[in-house]
Formats: C-alpha cells, structure tokens, sequence
C-alpha cells in the first residue's frame, strides 16, 4: 500500500478511485509514563516516552486506514490527513483518513 | 471541630512558620532547579537544531505538492513527531505573564524546539529512505493535556519524493519513525 499526502503518486497515473478510507485510535497513558513526564515539567524539554506513544498509536490508525483500503481492493492513498485531538480523562485520540485509489506507473 | 481541639498538643508558632516557609522554599527550588536546567537544555537543543538544518540545508522541502523539475518515479508519507513540555520557571514565567497580557516567550520559544525538532526528524526519515525532497508539507499541533503546563505535541509530515534507482518493492507502507 503507497501512502502519501499529495493529490498524486510521483510516476503513477490513477486508474480507479475507491472512496474514503480512515482509521482512528484513541490512547490513554499509564501511570509510569505520568510520573515520568510529571518529573520532566519540572525540567522541560522533550517528553520521550509520550512521543514514542504518539508514534506507536499513530501507526495503528493508519494501520487500520490501509486495511479499510485493503478490503476495497486499492493499491495506494491519496491526500492522506492526520488530526489528534486530546480527550477528556487524558486519552487522544488519532485519526487518519485519505482517498483510496488504484494507480498504475507511467510508461515514459 | 476546631483542628486545634484535636491535637493533643497545638504546634508552636516556630513549627508552622517552618511548614509555610518549607513550601515557599520547596517552590522556589523548583523555580531555580527549571532555569538551570531548563535554560542549559534549551541551549544545548537550539544549539543542535543549528548544526542538524545546517547538515539538510539544500534538501529541498515545500509546501506546495510539486516542485519544477523534480519527479520520482513514485512517492511515499515522512514524518516526524516529538511531545515537548516546559520546564517549571518557563510555566512561572508563562502565569506572571497571564496577569499582564501579551507575548508569552517562553512557550514561543518550546513551540518553536518542538515544531524545527519534528521537521528534522521527518527530513532524517525521507534521508534514510533516499527521497529527494518532500513535497506537502503540514504541521498539527495538539496539547495532549498537561494539568498546568502545556504537553504540546507537534506533528510534521509531508510526502517524499522517491527517485529512479530506488527499490520502490522495499519502500515500507509507514516508515519507521526516528528519533
């Protein structure tokens, strides 16, 4: 699966387009992360293991977008967007969501 | 029920002047432990973003969704990600400034760490990959619920332009993210 953000693939045309493909997450942070992130605000700076869980949630919804896309028989997606938003009780959530189409490379 | 009437013995004014005086001292320590720190950190990272732009400078990085005379022969999303928060004298700073209004320094500048960090991951990654440029580029930027401080997390991603002579078969659907 071909994930990009434009409105095209470099080097390939767009055969077919499949319809709106999304995935979404939503995560809470455990304790030990709190603490430790409580302990960093003191000091500032970046907060590795919230970044790392950003990152690991992130992956799952577009991993949930591209099988969406799987199932319509697409082969890439399209003007892909991504949103977070934090929820109460301190979870966010991540959505992702793009056009899924079929593309073929360009003969030149 | 008065407090006092259920203490067997009521503490003595030294006592309580050390328990209010124990916090004022605890805070202030706080304050002080958050600039030191604080300030040598942000140094230290300002310092390393200079050299890490530096090193990418003629990487070509837009906007817009296609640059003149660059084409691959296919393409794939970069990102990069990083959760920044303030140190405590910045957070004191940022509430003294709250009362009297107008720019707030202290988180512009974290904003900005945060948002030049999460470009230079993402061009990092489209390197790795031997993209050459990224196209689209977007920011989100979302406070993920720090209690009294921002916990900001930003977001930057784009798509990389993938050349002839790259194995398009091995490009991963989501690369891996680095940090």
């Amino acid at each position: 699966m071909l994930v990009v953000n434009t409105e095209y693939v470099p080097g390939h045309e767009v055969v077919e387009l499949k319809g709106l493909v999304q995935g979404n997450t939503i995560r809470a942070k455990n304790i030990g992360r709190d603490i430790g992130a409580g302990l960093k605000n003191l000091v500032g700076g970046e907060l590795k293991a919230y970044t790392e869980l950003m990152t690991e949630s992130r992956r799952q919804a577009v991993e949930r977008m591209t099988s969406q896309a799987d199932q319509l028989g697409a082969n890439a997606i399209l003007n892909v967007r991504f949103t977070t938003s934090a929820v109460a009780g301190g979870a966010a959530e991540l959505y992702a969501y793009g056009t899924a189409v079929t593309i073929r490379p360009v003969d030149r | 029920m008065l407090p006092s009437c259920t203490r067997t013995a009521p503490p003595s004014r030294s006592a309580r002047s050390i328990g209010d005086g124990g916090t004022l001292i605890a805070v202030a320590a706080l304050i002080v432990l958050g600039f030191v720190f604080g300030q040598v950190a942000e140094r230290r990272h300002f310092k390393q973003l200079d050299q890490r732009e530096s090193a990418l400078a003629r990487f070509p990085v837009v906007d817009v969704a296609r640059i003149p005379g660059i084409d691959g022969t296919t393409g794939t999303v970069v990102y990069g990600e990083v959760v920044v928060a303030t140190d405590y004298f910045k957070t004191f700073l940022a509430s003294l400034r709250n009362l009297v209004g107008g720019e707030v320094g202290s988180y512009q500048k974290l904003l900005t760490r945060g948002r030049r960090e999460a470009r230079l991951r993402m061009l990092e990654q489209a390197g790795k990959l031997g993209a050459s440029a990224v196209v689209n580029v977007r920011y989100a930027m979302t406070d993920i619920g720090g209690r009294r401080a921002p916990n900001t997390e930003v977001f930057c991603y784009g798509t990389a332009i993938i050349p002839a002579g790259i194995d398009a078969g091995a490009l991963p659907d989501w690369p891996e993210h680095v940090a």
